[in-house]
């Protein structure tokens, strides 16, 4: 293939290129002038005017941002003295942006400093094909969403590569893209795709349909993610707007569900993606977005056993090559957090992100509509024991503090979903009432729910997981459309608590 | 070929500010990148193939793949700048830059360097878990099309990521870092 043959490039508009860069200018760089592009058209002298024509989307050069194969960047300083250096990470924003990351105050981001202007050599690990971009510097990123991803992303790389303690994320540099070159067409045909993602995202959809409460929905979301997309590790925690933290209501493929186990907002993944309300994905094994089963064995080893006895253990893997948790909004507002997680390396590429995201979104949808759905079949009233088959009585144990609820002596939930189950206790123990609604739970100022449905939802979705996965004597039965019912199978002692002291 | 006799013997010789230590790194079979400024100031970024130390002329000549680099190869004829970096598996990596470059045809040393070093680089690539067609095909330059970028190197910087990257090499007694990486 003749030189000209390989060397397809794609000039920037005139009117895109001549947009000045308000980010560049504040930091006190020089418009660049895009007609100084060399190479824009093959063969056309350096300062004559570029045709019209569009740049492709960086959508379609993603694959080779994945910072799998190193990249090249060239930048200048004032006196045109080029600098040339290896990076790992070249960041997809938008069909228009990269970003690369700014670790060091060194020569590369003095010439970013001085003249706004990079070049990057791209390669795709699957095609082999690689990308020359020309870059025009717009703003940096010090938090966000972006500057989250990106840090993410870097610490699995850093820790892959045996880097962990010298890659250190400082910035997030934001380019226009002005330029696209072919350096080398394909070469290896990428493999089969295993599945088209937009047909599974229409199956998903319609399978998630079919729910008809709210633990149902995100049972079978969790279902299909396994069945339709090979996610074998996903897990839905939803977003406690008092405390800040989420908490688990459904997980599949994990050794114990740990449904009820809680995340602060920042913490791990999971956490970092609800605060930045942004998909959070990494390639690698790291350690820098472990949970909290550290702190807690911190807390238990100096005798601080309250919270770990409190404390049900995040079900996630313990050494996750890949991860990509997904935030459940409604508008603006954080619902929770889709997580899944693989032992393969590079499992999540942006494809998948992509579909997750479209999944995760139709959940809110879903989970904000589903109240109002068509009620369950009624679950027929429980068959009463008689006096002689009774077992022995359970004492239900009341941490008013924290809400949290033991069962004789082992610990069963707390918070919001805590002071339900004592709420109904103490009613039924009062007045021997089974039958209750969502309603008057809502109403109820003792519970401190927040204004949205779902809230009060997830939590009964939360605490009858909780209950039927410790075989508990008292469980909760939806029995209607917005009724559910208690069944008490012994005995109930009921115990206000004050906390052990530390 | 009297030439390429007289460098082949000068291999273990190093060249400007390039230790006999560094000359041989640069020639160890490694990622090879290049970069060219034009005359405006605008850079291009380009990846190379392999790099000879031509040490009687004090000289690196770096063999690039002309297919994809035109607007570098341009910026090169028109008297630009340019740098190299080389980098190794352990991330030590060091930058030589050039006020001015010529192009060449590559010699028979050249080409020699070349297929010793992109076996050297094909294997450190699967060391590092690439998949056998990428090893193989990342390193692959024709020889009949390929040139050289031709450049005396006047200023190297040590670029191993932490402290010291960016540091003028003859101010580093360990300009690869190599005290650093296994300590």
């Amino acid at each position: 293939m003749s030189p000209p043959d390989r060397a397809r490039s794609h000039a920037p508009s005139r009117a895109e290129s001549r947009a000045p860069s308000p980010a560049a200018e504040a930091e006190g760089m020089p418009a660049p002038d895009p007609s100084l592009w060399p190479g824009a058209v093959p063969g056309a002298p350096a300062g004559a005017p570029a045709p019209e024509r569009a740049l492709p989307s960086m959508d379609l050069l993603r694959n080779a941002m994945e910072g799998v194969a190193a990249s090249a960047l060239a930048t200048c300083d004032a006196q045109g003295m080029v600098n040339v250096s290896i990076i790992s990470q070249v960041h997809y924003v938008d069909p228009e942006r990269v970003a690369l990351s700014y670790q060091f105050f060194n020569k590369t981001r003095r010439n970013l400093l001085s003249t706004g202007r990079a070049s990057v050599a791209i390669t795709d690990p699957a095609t082999l094909a690689q990308h020359r971009l020309q870059l025009v510097y717009e703003e940096t990123r010090t938090e966000g969403p972006l500057f989250e991803q990106m840090r993410a992303q870097l610490m699995g790389l850093a820790s892959h590569s045996g880097m962990d303690g010298v890659f250190r994320l400082r910035g997030a540099d934001v380019f226009r893209v002005v330029g696209v070159e072919t350096v080398r067409p394909p070469e290896i045909a990428p493999p089969a795709p295993h599945r088209n993602l937009m047909a599974v995202a229409r199956r998903v959809f319609a399978a998630m349909a079919g729910a008809r409460e709210l633990g149902e929905l995100f049972d079978l979301t969790l279902e299909r993610l396994a069945e339709d997309l090979g996610v074998e590790h996903a897990m839905i925690l939803m977003h406690d707007e008092g405390s800040e933290r989420l908490y688990t209501v459904a997980s599949r493929g994990y050794s114990a569900s740990g449904v009820g186990s809680e995340v602060a907002l920042g913490e791990g993944v999971v956490g970092v993606a609800a605060r930045e309300r942004a998909a959070i994905r990494i390639g690698h094994l790291t350690s820098a977005y472990g949970y909290a089963r550290a702190i807690r064995d911190q807390a238990r080893e100096a005798g601080l056993d309250w919270d770990a006895a409190t404390a049900i253990p995040f079900p996630g893997l313990g050494a996750p090559s890949s991860q990509l948790a997904l935030p459940i909004l409604r508008g603006e507002r954080l619902l929770g957090v889709l997580l899944c997680e693989s032992r393969r390396m590079l499992r999540f590429c942006h494809d998948d992100e992509d579909a997750l995201a479209l999944i995760a979104g139709h959940l809110g949808a879903l989970a904000a509509l589903l109240p109002q759905a068509a009620a369950a079949p009624e679950a027929p009233a429980p068959a009463r024991l008689g006096p002689a088959e009774r077992p022995p009585a359970v004492t239900v144990r009341h941490f008013a503090f924290d809400d949290s609820v033991f069962l004789d002596n082992d610990y069963l939930i707390k918070g919001v979903a805590g002071a339900i189950l004592w709420r109904l206790l103490r009613e039924h123990a009062a007045t021997g009432r089974e039958e209750f609604n969502t309603r008057e739970l809502r109403l109820d100022p003792s519970l401190r729910l927040p204004d949205h449905a779902e809230n009060l939802d997830a939590r009964l979705v939360l605490l009858r997981k909780r209950l039927d996965e410790r075989e508990a004597p008292i469980r909760i039965e939806k029995s209607g459309r917005g009724r559910f019912r208690l069944c008490i199978a012994v005995p109930v002692e009921l115990e206000s608590a004050a906390p052990p002291q530390a | 070929m009297k030439r390429d006799a007289a460098a082949s013997a000068q291999a273990g010789q190093g060249t400007g500010p390039l230790s006999a230590e560094l000359a041989a790194f640069v020639q160890s079979g490694i990622t090879v990148l290049i970069g060219a400024s034009d005359l405006h100031g605008t850079p291009v970024a380009g990846f190379g193939f392999s790099c000879t130390v031509d040490a009687a002329a004090g000289e690196l000549r770096v063999l690039v793949d002309p297919a994809g680099s035109a607007p570098l190869l341009a910026a090169v004829r028109a008297g630009g700048s340019v740098a190299a970096s080389f980098t190794d598996l352990e991330h030590r990596s060091i930058q030589a830059k050039g006020a001015r470059a010529r192009i060449e045809a590559p010699t028979p040393r050249d080409l020699a360097d070349y297929a010793r070093q992109s076996r050297g680089h094909r294997d450190w690539l699967a060391l590092a878990g690439f998949a056998p067609a990428f090893c193989t095909g990342f390193v692959r330059c024709d020889p009949q099309t390929a040139v050289v970028v031709v450049f005396a190197p006047e200023q190297a910087f040590r670029q191993t990521p932490g402290p010291g990257a960016g540091e003028a090499i003859h101010a580093f007694p360990d300009p690869l870092g190599r005290a650093e990486r296994s300590a």
